[in-house]
Parts: C-alpha cells; structure tokens; sequence
C-alpha cells in the first residue's frame, strides 16, 4: 500500500501494508495502481498555483519522485505576504478551504522554519481546522512533543533512535550532539538545527523569486475583457509604484492567471529598456490577453518583474515630446517584440568582415546583451563625409540570404558575364563595373570554414584593410574562396551584383553567382 | 493648396458650381469641401498639409501641395525589386533627415518582393542610419499591416515602411488614419500586380528599371554585346543562351572608352535610372517620370533625353 485515505485508515489499514493483507482486512477495499510520477507533477502544479499566495513556492522535492509516500508538501515563503490576506490564520485558512475546494485534503502550517513548519503541519493533533500556526518563538516548545519523524529522518533513523527510546523531538534535544553525530551520522543534528533554526535550510522556489510583484484577486472569478484588461492596468500602476520606490525600472515581466480550477496561464513580455511607466506596462499585455482562455472565469492575478535594472527618476519635462523622446522609441519596439517574437524586431550592426553576407549582423532590439559593432556606420553622405576616405564601395541594397548559382556566359579570363541565366530568366548585360575582389580573411583559411560558417550570421572580428589585394594567397583555399564582384547592368536596366567564384585557371568551368539587387 | 486645375476632378463638379466660380469665397469653401474629402484636411487656410518635396522641379510643380504628401499611406509597386526598394529607402531617408524624428521602422518582407533581405551599407547612401532603422520581419501581411499600424501610432517616428503583398482596402484606409493622426509618412512597398486592388493611398507609384534604347548609346558602339536577336522574346533569348559558346564575342575586345576600370567587358555604370509612373493621386492626375539616382552623390534628378546623355557614362569605379 503506498497511501491510504481517511475511511481506510479508520478501518486499520496503513501505508505499507501488502495488497493481500488490507485485502484480508477490508474486501471491498477499493486500490488503484501507484503513479509517483503523476503525483509529482501534480504536487508541482499545485505548487505553482500556489503562487497567488506568494510568489515563493516550491515542491518538496524530499518527498517527492521515489520517495513519495502519497502526502507531498509544498514550500510557500510567506514572508510579507499574510497580511494580503489579514494575518497568517486567514491566509493558511484561505489555502487550506481553497485546497479543499479542488478536491485534496490538505494540511498547513505556518512556523518560523521550514522543518518546524514540516512537522507541525504533519504531527499536530487537528481538531475543528486542519491548519495551525506556530507562534514566534514558539517553535522549540512545540516540536518537543511532536514525534522524532516529523524531523524528516530516514526509516531506518527513526526506527534506531525508536529501539533506544527516543521518541519525540523534545527527547533529542538534551542529547550531546556528539553523541548522536557518533551514533547516527549528522542527519539528526542537522535537522534538529534546521528545525529550531539555528541552521538555514536554502530551499529553491519554483519560479525564480523577485520582490517586485503585485497581485488582485476577485471575489467572484471574472471573464470579461474589460475587467481582466482593467485589473491589468490596477497591477501595473502598483508595481510601478513599487519599482519607482526602489529605484527601479522592469525588464522582463510576467502576468499570471489563476483560474479556479487550479491551473495557471502564464504571459512574458519583455522591455528594451528598463521602464516603470504603468501604461507601458499594461500595454505590453493587451494586446495579447486574447490569448488568455477565460474559461470559468479567473480568481486571482498577478503581475512580477522577474528582471529588472536601475532607472534613475526623471523629471518630467515641460514639454511632453522631448520626456518621451527614446521612450517612445522602445516602448513601440517593445510591442512590436512581444507581439511578433524579439528575434523579429531588429536592429543592423556592421561587424567587420570582408564577406558582404558577414558584414552585418541583426540583433534583437530587446535583447539585453548586445554584440558590440566592431565599426560605427559612417554617417551622411558616404562621399562627402571625408574626402580623405576611400569611395564607399557600392553595396546592393538586398542582398539575398545566400549567393545564388547563376548560368554564365562571360569571357575569359576576368570580365563580366555577357550574359546569365537565373531564376529561369535571361539577363543580357549591357554595363558593368568590378571587378571588386573580395577574398576571405586570412586566418579563415579552409574551404570548410567557408562553407560551414556561410549561413553564420555572426561576423568575425578582425582588423582587415585588405579587400583587394590578396592577388597571391599562399593557401590555395583561398583562392578558391576569392570573390570577383561585378555590378551589372542588364538591357532592361536592372542592376545586379554577380560575382565569379575562385581564380581563373584555364580549362575550368569559373561559378557565376548573383548576390543581391542595385536600386 | 492643391492645384486642382486641369485635373480631372475639377472637371467633375456640377457646372452650376462653375459658373459661380466668381464668387471666391464660395469657390474656396467648394474646393476646401473636396480638399476635406481626399482628407487633406478641410480648413478654409491655404496651409495644406506638409509635404515632402522631391526637389525635382518637374515632380514637385505636379504633385499637389508641391510634393509628397506627409501623414499619409504612399503605395510604391516594384516592378523591379531593387528600384522599389531604393526609391522607399530614399523617401524614408529624406524624411528621417527633414524631421526632428529620426527612426525609421521598416517592415521587410524578402519572400513579398521575392528579393534579398534589406542590406545595410547600402542604405548608408539612401541618408537611412542603419542604427535608427527599426527592422520587422513579419511573416504575414496582417502582422506586417499591424506593425505598420503600431509604428504610424508612435510619433517618435519620421517614416513607416511595410513590405505589404496584399492590402484590403479597409486596412488602407486604417494605416491611411493613423497616418494622418501622428502625420507619420507611411510606404506600403509592394510587388508588382497587373490590377492593384482600390486603397486609400494619397499616391500610388509602380517603379521600374528604364530599358535600354537600342542605338542610342552612340558613343561606345563597338563595346556592346551585340546579338541578332536583341529585343526578341525571352524564348529567343533562351535559344541563344544554349547556343553561345563561352568566351569572347565578336568585336568585344575592342578597348572601350578610356579612363574606365577595365580594358574590355561593356562600358561602365553611371548613374541609376529610375521609371516611375504615378498612376492614382489624390488631389491631383497621374503622370510618368524618368529619374535618375546618382548613388555617389545622392543626388536625384529627372533623366536628360536620352539623346542628350553624356555619350560615356560617368567614370566608373575603379576595381577595388
């Protein structure tokens, strides 16, 4: 038997028990297969609906997977959060009846530490409620009487200091240390320090905590848009206010819905910079809270800045375009990413790189970590910005994600095609600039380099003043790899950029490849 | 104030309207009745919306208030992807330059026109600052109308460009809105369709590449790859792809003219010659332009006549 109910246990039959033996007890004792696995899951569900209560909880993992013994517990750190709730009766009340509206038989504690509270909610004798909770400083005085299990020991622990016994908690208590170290290992003591708290027992929430969190529940479970829509805007105009208290602007957001029969909806969104801006916030989710099945209506919400970073306060300008000013910029970007994915919104870096396809590099404008551009885009007009400066190098305004294979005709050794074929199309060229020979860095030096890293948008750095001059690269490979670019114009006008892959040998057949579009 | 005269619409009025046309006053509430219903906005003040002109004499004398409209949807349909394009990319630049708003949010859309993706040295000679472009990738055309919609509500924008491929015209009509209410310029680059649904865009351009005139360029003859088939169908053109031999073709190593990158090969590129016909404009009539783009200088100007265009085309680029 691996877990029995309240009727069963009356009736004598323990966790334990072989399957014939309550058999002979109770014949119509009615069993169903174990599935630890699906008690585990279910324990870390109801974990994570616990978060309405407090944005700390987690499963007991002790007792859970193999060692599940069909009374799983949750963790809630409900420190500055009972009184949400009127004080820590009515909290443990709340969990307690709402458990039990879901349909499990549930017991709680409050103490000062997990392994007081771990005990307590196991060995205290419950008469009207099924909750209690250990006053401060209370802690010592009533895990005494309580069994030496509720110190979360082994079997094998709790049945040695059984044989010499040691029966409750108060009776460990006097016991030199040393002693029991000797004789048991230092599980006891351990424990008997966590739960007094003269150790600290670390226990990993579910969900990563953050102090920025704000909630709303309702009396009765809403399903109107407007409402939801409306309790969005109330919890971000709080945690706003709380994030403005400390300093601070939200990164990373996430609104959680609780629905009454115990499942969670979760949305993320995130900010391109930090913002406490409470209609900002709220905008962030609007326009995705169609994705939020109503269903039965939802009791409880809650909004957490999960990341978040300074944000000095700022004065609110006079004039209302200029505060906006970037805002405006990264609250549109911000949108735009939560609603089409971040890796869809994105900004141009140019890297430094000979290959044209490797040249630039698109970022998230979201992400936190940008790759810092290895050169500043030159700014005005290309020409005039300096006249020292080499002429810009005429560049195709879209460039196609790879270089496309086009049937050439073209003379030998190094002029342009006379004429190509791709795409099914002919193009007869009448004009024609290049060649611009553009050779791969140096140090990559393979053909597998090329070819591996071709679809790679990250570029290299480097420091390459060399796009023309690699006319005798020692490594054949490179030769191989070097670049004839020639901007060509067809008959009806249309502007191309081709290039010849590799240098002309004689009696090869040289590859013609279109690279992207002139304007 | 839109120049309304010789323009179909004006033509359109009830001829009572005409004959009172004596009457100022009455006139200009009339016309400011039509201005107010092509959304120019109604009042009775000569100040019509701002405009960006193109600085080309000819276009900015045509179009009504003396340029392209700003705060208002533009459709460009790219016959030629790159033009298309580029005649965006210049628009948007001239207005990020114009405005104390900088940041462009540019839909792309590679697989609507069937070209690459936007590149961003090349964008440097449009006057576009790659690091205040806003790049969308949406997949499909509700989510790039959306993020176009989204962009013309945020007025820290100086223009919205959408690669669109179909557009109802509701949704013409909502950008057009929003794009009057924060007087965001916004481009719906398209590719090209034969019959362009009804929109509620202020203009409507398809841009194209200028074909080459055949024995017009009379300066480098001997250099052009001359083929008996020249002009002929694409059938033709396939036929003679199969039955060319690789190599030099007749009378193609004549040197051309002097001064150019290489010896032998067709003549150099000068600067880029744009076709583009406005065919619907609100407020004024459709017309059709050759331009030319010089991308070394940024400068924009209507073509010479081709017969008098240089007979050597600006110096090319040396090899790099």
């Amino acid at each position: 038997m691996h877990a029995v109910n309240a009727a069963a246990e009356q009736a004598g039959i323990r966790a334990g028990m072989t399957l014939a033996d309550a058999r002979a007890i109770l014949p119509e004792l009615r069993t169903s297969e174990a599935d630890p696995e699906a008690e585990t899951r279910t324990l870390s569900r109801l974990s994570d609906w616990c978060g309405r209560f407090s944005p700390w909880t987690a499963p007991d993992e002790e007792n859970s997977g193999a060692s599940f013994t069909g009374a799983g517990s949750i963790w809630l750190d409900v420190t500055g959060c009972a009184h949400l709730f009127g004080g820590e009766e009515a909290l443990m009340r709340d969990i307690i009846n709402r458990l039990a509206g879901l349909g499990f038989t549930a017991f709680g504690a409050i103490a000062d530490t997990p392994g007081a509270a771990w005990a307590a909610a196991r060995y205290t004798s419950y008469k009207r409620r099924r909750w209690t909770t250990v006053r401060k400083g209370q802690v010592r005085d009533t895990i005494a009487s309580m069994p030496i299990a509720g110190l979360r020991l082994a079997p094998a622990t709790v049945a040695g200091l059984q044989a010499v016994g040691l029966r409750r908690i108060g009776d460990l208590m006097p016991m030199p240390r040393a002693a029991l170290v000797d004789r048991f290992g230092s599980e006891i003591a351990d424990r008997l320090d966590q739960a007094l708290g003269d150790r600290p027992e670390p226990v990993s929430p579910l969900a990563l905590s953050s102090p920025w969190y704000t909630r709303i529940a309702f009396a009765e479970p809403v399903g109107r848009a407007e409402d939801i829509t409306e309790a969005v805007r109330t919890l971000a105009r709080d945690l706003a206010a709380i994030l403005e208290s400390d300093g601070l602007g939200a990164r990373r957001l996430t609104l959680a819905f609780y629905h009454p029969d115990g499942t969670v909806d979760r949305l993320e969104a995130g900010t391109s910079r930090a913002s406490r801006d409470a209609a900002h916030l709220a905008r962030l989710f609007t326009s995705k809270l169609d994705r939020i099945e109503a269903g039965f209506g939802i009791d409880a919400i809650t909004l957490t800045a999960t990341a978040s970073e300074k944000l000095s306060p700022t004065q609110a300008a006079l004039d209302r375009r200029s505060e906006t000013g970037d805002a405006g910029i990264a609250e549109l970007a911000d949108r735009l990413s939560n609603r089409l994915g971040g890796e869809n919104v994105v900004q141009l870096t140019l890297q430094e790189s000979h290959l044209p396809e490797r040249a630039i590099a698109a970022f998230p404008i979201t992400a936190r970590t940008r790759p810092a551009p290895s050169a500043p885009w030159q700014h005005g007009s290309p020409l005039r910005s300096s006249l020292s400066r080499p002429l810009p190098r005429p560049r195709p305004l879209r460039l196609l994600s790879r270089p496309e294979e086009v049937e050439a005709v073209a003379p030998v050794p190094d002029d342009p095609p006379v004429m190509f074929r791709w795409r099914k199309q002919v193009f007869r060229i009448e004009h024609a600039d290049g060649p611009e020979r553009i050779a791969p860095e140096w140090w990559n030096d393979g053909l597998g380099m090329m070819k591996t890293e071709r679809e790679d948008a990250g570029a290299r750095d480097g420091d390459g003043d060399s796009d023309g001059d690699l006319e005798a690269a020692p490594a054949e490979s490179i030769q191989d790899n070097i670049r004839d670019y020639y901007r060509v114009e067809d008959r009806r006008g249309r502007r191309f950029w081709v290039y010849r892959e590799g240098i002309y040998s004689p009696g090869t057949q040289p590859h013609w490849y279109v690279h992207g579009v002139f304007g | 104030m839109p120049r309304l005269s010789g323009s179909a619409r004006n033509s359109s009025l009830p001829p009572q309207n005409r004959e009172n046309g004596g009457i100022p006053t009455e006139l200009e509430e009339l016309k400011a009745r039509i201005r107010r219903l092509e959304g120019f906005g109604g009042s009775l003040v000569e100040t019509a919306r701002p405009v960006l002109p193109f600085g080309v004499a000819e276009i900015d004398a045509h179009l009504p208030g003396g340029g392209l409209m700003r705060g208002a949807l533009h459709e460009v349909f790219a016959a030629d992807a790159g033009i298309g394009t580029a005649f965006c990319a210049l628009l948007a630049g001239r207005l990020a330059a114009d405005t104390e708003n900088h940041s462009i949010l540019w839909c792309e859309r590679p697989w609507a026109l069937d070209a690459g993706a936007l590149y961003g040295p090349a964008l440097l000679q449009f006057g576009i600052d790659p690091a205040r472009l806003i790049l969308v990738r949406a997949r499909r055309d509700a989510d790039a109308l959306w993020a176009m919609e989204e962009g013309l509500r945020c007025d820290r924008l100086a223009a919205v460009v959408g690669e669109i491929t179909d557009i109802s015209l509701t949704a013409s009509r909502r950008l057009q809105l929003a794009a009057e209410d924060t007087g965001i310029t916004a481009l719906a680059l398209r590719p090209k369709t034969d019959k362009p649904v009804p929109s509620a865009a202020a203009t409507r351009w398809r841009l194209d590449a200028v074909e080459h005139q055949t024995g017009h360029q009379t300066g480098h003859e001997q250099a052009h790859i001359r083929s008996p088939n020249r002009g002929a169908n694409q059938a033709n053109d396939n036929a003679a792809f199969t039955g060319m031999q690789p190599g030099p073709p007749g009378g193609h190593l004549q040197s051309g003219p002097p001064g150019r990158g290489f010896q032998s090969g067709p003549p150099g590129l000068g600067a880029a010659r744009w076709q583009a016909e406005l065919f619907r404009c609100r407020g004024g009539i459709s017309a059709n332009w050759t331009m030319e783009w010089d991308d070394e200088t940024g400068n924009f100007s209507m073509a010479a006549k081709i017969c008098d265009r240089p007979t050597v085309p600006s110096a090319a680029r040396l090899a790099g």
